[in-house]
């Protein structure tokens, strides 16, 4: 009888609250709706009918505070984004990072700049050793040292590249996380769903691109180009005049380079193979943590009195400080010289904007050289997500010695004497 | 439909939901109820052990989660997670590959450690079928790389008993009352080999101790066999004999009964144990 009455109550228990309440409720609920789909519909007049160098973020996230600049060109309205966030700034393109503040659009420094047109392949793979020293070459006493130091580039490129140890090790995690569990629901007798091997997880390695464009032509220059996390292509492009004598390289995994002089010397060294514990006291401490400045959300909640965001930014000194002591031993200048430092960009110049606008220096078709890597996976995306399940699928079969039938088998019964 | 008539409604779900689910589970219950409420009237009426026997639920008790259990602990026919032998070997990767297969890479190990774990535990399930059960499903394992070629393999096997149970009788302060004791025989300080012999010997130990509960109890349930393998250590094996197996098996077993539970009913329970533990 009382089930009968909760079923009752459950059907026109909507449309009874909306008779009873009171009207101002009602009406409440009613704005709200309405508000929700006014902003909606401010948001689709600011994205649509825009040209391609219009870029606007959803405002939700709360860390995330947005400043839009606008350029007048011809006749169409130029927009970039860059997302402020509690550690630094977010460039995407077609903003590009440069000196002193200076806004600039990508399509200013190449004419023949298109976003997402750089698809085709890397004519040549070049795969290098990193250096096993934490003291790359020293600077000669003309050599200008410049640098970028970012946490992650964000770029997509058409290019994945992973080890056979990150290999495995995504298909242990999934695996591990997946046979107990599904084990589990089946002692519940509850049906399974079919299990596919990318469902198990898969080694990803997406390199992502970041464009630097030298202009400063004042003196050879000395670039020192650093991510603290890894998977990064660096993407060169070199004015007229300038003279690039030597790159290193400093990331948290893989990282590779495009568009390098062939009178060019390069180094290259990875975060793993060092003690960069801020604390340990270890001469390589060669984890590049950027210095925190006044426009990370984290420090203006530090001086709002946020102890939880002074911490992080005592760690972050604490961090920078270590590094700022590797640097100094290692190029003989402080951390901060002639260097430009972001939580992300997609391009960054370094030095004056160019007179004229320079030739855009494509990934594809040009030699690429990149950490020694197991797999090497190229094309769109189509074509590398097929190759990625494909080794995957291999390995896992091989792994199983069957098909993914034998994670779980079957209850055994019967009497054994 | 207008938007406050899809908030409202969306409102009312949450507010109605769980009573008409708790009304629903409450009206499933009932046959059950009764189901058991038949029972004990058999057990009242002094009928046949096979009709006893053939009683598969447990009395309610005080709370829902110890009723789902004891139903669970004491169902002849159903595997649980509430009976199970839990194993921990070491194995060599060459153990786990078939015949003429090529070993894997080291940096592969792990995974086919992993991989290939459920199989090699379910050949114990042969084990458990001559012992203690009549039906066994390999529940969980896990697999780490010890070093070189050795692995670490663990799991757990969960088994519907083929010993019987008892029925657990519906008495005023009844519980599910746990023990857990090591059953290992020391052979001049040395735990026995790890062998299958040596498993099922305690396998049946298990068995045994049970049936000496369930005497005096009218129930039990073997809830975990413990069966794992402990390594000798380099110290340990340079005072032994050339060649000693340094894999050596240790035994633990966990037991228990439903009935009245107070501390000195508890106590002697746990008594009872380590003295049926203590024959062999």
């Amino acid at each position: 009888m009382f089930g009968v009455l909760v079923f009752f109550l459950l059907l026109f228990g909507g449309a009874y609250l909306n008779n009873a309440l009171p009207e101002n409720f009602s009406a409440k609920v009613a704005q709200m709706g309405d508000n929700l789909k006014r902003s909606l519909v401010v948001q689709n007049s600011q994205t649509g009918g825009d040209s391609q160098n219009t870029l606007i973020r959803p405002a939700a996230r709360p860390d995330i505070r947005l400043t839009q600049t606008g350029i007048s060109l011809e006749s169409s309205p130029r927009v970039f984004t860059i997302e402020h966030t509690y550690r630094g700034d977010v460039l995407p393109s077609p903003a590009v990072l440069g000196a002193d503040g200076q806004k600039l659009f990508i399509t200013d420094l190449f004419a023949d700049f298109q976003a997402g047109k750089d698809s085709s392949e890397p004519a040549n793979i070049i795969q290098y050793e990193n250096i096993t020293s934490c003291a790359p070459r020293r600077p000669a006493s003309d050599e200008k040292i410049i640098g970028v130091r970012l946490f992650e580039a964000q770029e997509p490129t058409q290019i994945q590249a992973f080890d056979k140890a990150e290999m495995a090790n995504a298909l242990l995690q999934g695996l591990r996380v997946s046979i107990n569990f599904r084990r589990q629901i089946r002692l519940g007798e509850k049906e399974i769903r079919k299990l596919t091997y990318t469902q198990l997880g898969q080694a990803q390695g997406h390199m992502k691109s970041v464009d630097v464009i030298l202009t400063d032509t004042s003196a050879p220059l000395y670039l020192v180009l650093q991510t603290q996390n890894g998977n990064t292509l660096w993407n060169l492009h070199l004015a007229t005049g300038v003279k690039l004598s030597h790159v290193v390289l400093v990331s948290d995994g893989k990282a590779a380079l495009s568009g390098l002089p062939t009178k060019a010397s390069f180094e290259a060294m990875d975060i793993n193979d060092f003690d960069t514990q801020p604390d340990s006291g270890s001469d390589c401490m060669i984890r590049p943590w950027r210095k925190p400045q006044p426009n990370w959300i984290a420090w203006q909640k530090a001086q709002d009195g946020n102890t939880l965001f002074a911490n992080q930014l005592a760690t972050f000194n604490k961090g920078h400080a270590a590094y700022n002591d590797w640097y100094q031993v290692a190029f003989g200048v402080d951390a901060s010289s002639g260097t430009l430092a972001a939580k992300s960009a997609a391009h960054v110049l370094l030095g004056p904007k160019p007179e004229k606008t320079l030739p855009y220096h494509m990934i594809g078709g040009n030699d690429l050289l990149i950490a020694q890597t197991d797999y090497l996976v190229k094309g769109n995306a189509q074509t590398r997500a097929a190759r990625v399940t494909q080794l995957h699928s291999d390995l896992m079969h091989a792994a199983l010695g069957g098909g993914l039938e034998t994670l779980w088998p079957n209850a055994v019964t019967g009497e054994v004497k | 439909m207008t938007n406050r008539t899809y908030i409202l409604a969306f409102f009312g779900l949450f507010v109605f939901l769980p009573v008409i689910a708790i009304n629903v589970w409450n009206f499933s219950l009932s046959p059950w109820v009764n189901q058991v409420s038949h029972y004990n009237a058999i057990l009242r009426n002094q009928e046949t052990t096979a009709a006893l026997a053939s009683a598969k639920s447990p009395p309610p008790s005080a709370g829902v989660a110890t009723r789902t259990k004891l139903r669970n602990v004491f169902s002849q026919d159903k595997l649980n997670s509430n009976r199970s032998v839990s194993l921990l070997l070491y194995v060599d990767i060459n153990e786990m590959l078939k015949e003429g297969e090529e070993q894997p890479q080291d940096v592969y190990l792990a995974l086919y450690a992993e991989a290939r774990a459920p199989q090699y535990m379910n050949q114990f399930c042969i084990e458990i079928l001559a012992t203690v059960g009549t039906k066994c499903i390999v529940a969980t394992t896990s697999a780490t790389v010890v070093s070189g070629g050795t692995l670490r393999i663990s799991g757990e096997l969960n088994y519907v008993p083929s010993y019987h149970l008892g029925l657990p009788e519906k008495q005023n302060g009844a519980k599910l009352m746990q023990a857990e004791v090591g059953v290992s025989i020391l052979n001049k300080g040395l735990l026995p080999i790890n062998n299958s012999k040596n498993r099922a010997a305690y396998l049946n130990r298990a068995k045994s101790i049970c049936e000496g509960l369930k005497a005096q109890y009218g129930n039990c349930v073997i809830t975990n066999i413990s069966l794992k393998t402990i390594m000798l250590t380099a110290n340990q094996i340079k005072d032994l004999p050339d060649g000693i197996n340094p894999e050596r098996l240790d035994a633990h077993i966990g037991l228990s009964v439903f009935a009245p539970e107070t501390e000195e009913s508890y106590a002697a329970f746990q008594e009872r144990v380590r003295e049926l533990a203590s024959v062999f």
